[in-house]
């Protein structure tokens, strides 16, 4: 057995294989007893460093690193969507666009009714057929004018100021 | 001391159960049981260099959160971690520009000098460590460092028995060369 094969021996002693065989060779061959030597110190050496290096302070920052990046736990927090959708719907039936209520005016100047459209006739009615209604008032009061158009909740209303001139 | 040596499976099983709900001081629970053995493999894995240990240990850690709904087996939990944190250095070191001076043989030279100076076989042997190709240092690593048998080594690798049986004879060859040449033939 020379050297190089009791150098191969010897290392797969280091993981339990049977070395029994090298003895005798170790026993006069200084070479091979100072390698089996090394070889112990270099694993022992291997073997220390789990120990080492690895400081609280290296280990703290580390957790410090991790858990700003996890997110926050959600226990707790099940109310959220619910909350979220009731003021969805809170928000929606608030702002949803009503029929704006115009009080009329209490004394109507003038009174015209909208045009009758037969869509079928070939001419058109004259869009002033209609005449307007003239109604009495009272000086110092506003002019009032009332149109009524085809859409019966759209009721359009002018009102000019008079300032004494008109008679 | 190592909390993870001392874990009780049921109570990392709940633990890991807490964590998957979003329990995020479960997760911290596991983390403090792990986080040395995790920053250990990974400072081995990343030639000794603190800043890169803890970007790997980092990393592993995220990825563990992320992926532990795809655990169930408790019993395996600690080689599993141990796979993560050496996948995740392999593919740092990969990620790594090719004239990469741990790749260096002229590093060799370098180390030796100030191994000398500082006179210790365990820096050497550190130092020795870095030049071993990626496959064998993790195995050496997990064997000698971690004192993971022959077998548990295999499963954490998801190779033979046979495989690291050969990559840590190898591992062993080239660290008695190496720290011979950096101890200056000592």
């Amino acid at each position: 057995m020379d050297c190089r094969e009791v150098e191969i021996r010897l290392v797969h002693a280091l993981d339990g294989e049977n070395a029994l065989a090298v003895d005798e060779h170790l026993e006069r061959c200084e070479s091979c007893r100072d390698f089996y030597a090394e070889l112990l110190a270099d694993r022992d050496a291997l073997q220390s460093l789990a120990s080492a290096d690895v400081s609280d302070e290296l280990v703290q920052q580390l957790r410090r690193r991790v858990m700003q990046q996890i997110p926050r736990k959600r226990r707790g927090l099940w109310w959220l969507p619910v909350g979220a959708v009731a003021a969805a719907v809170l928000l929606t039936v608030t702002l949803w666009p009503r029929e704006m209520v115009v009080a009329p005016p209490s004394v109507i100047a003038a009174s015209v009714k909208p045009p009758e459209i037969a869509w079928q006739k070939s001419k058109p009615q004259s869009a002033h057929k209609s005449k307007p209604v003239i109604r009495e008032r009272r000086r110092e009061q506003p002019l009032w004018v009332k149109l009524e158009t085809p859409d019966p909740n759209v009721i359009i209303y002018w009102m000019v100021e008079s300032k004494g001139e008109m008679e | 001391v190592d909390a993870a040596l001392t874990l009780v499976p049921e109570e990392l099983a709940g633990w890991v159960r807490e964590a998957r709900s979003g329990d995020r001081e479960a997760f911290e629970r596991i983390m403090v049981a792990h986080q040395r053995m995790v920053l250990r493999v990974a400072l081995r894995m990343m030639g000794g260099r603190l800043e890169d240990a803890q970007d790997a240990a980092q990393e592993v850690f995220l990825k563990l959160h992320r992926s532990l709904h795809q655990f169930d087996e408790v019993r395996a939990f600690t080689p599993w971690l141990y796979r993560m944190t050496v996948n995740v250095c392999l593919d740092l070191l990969r990620a790594r520009p090719e004239s990469d001076p741990l790749k260096d043989e002229r590093t060799v030279a370098a180390t030796a000098e100030s191994a000398l100076l500082i006179g210790e076989r365990k820096k050497a042997v550190e130092m020795a460590l870095r030049q071993l190709p990626e496959r064998e240092r993790a195995a050496i690593v997990l064997r000698e460092v971690e004192g993971l048998s022959t077998r548990e080594v295999a499963q954490v690798l998801e190779t033979t028995e046979a495989t690291v049986r050969s990559q840590v004879f190898q591992a062993r060859m080239r660290l008695r060369k190496l720290t011979e040449r950096i101890l200056g033939g000592h």
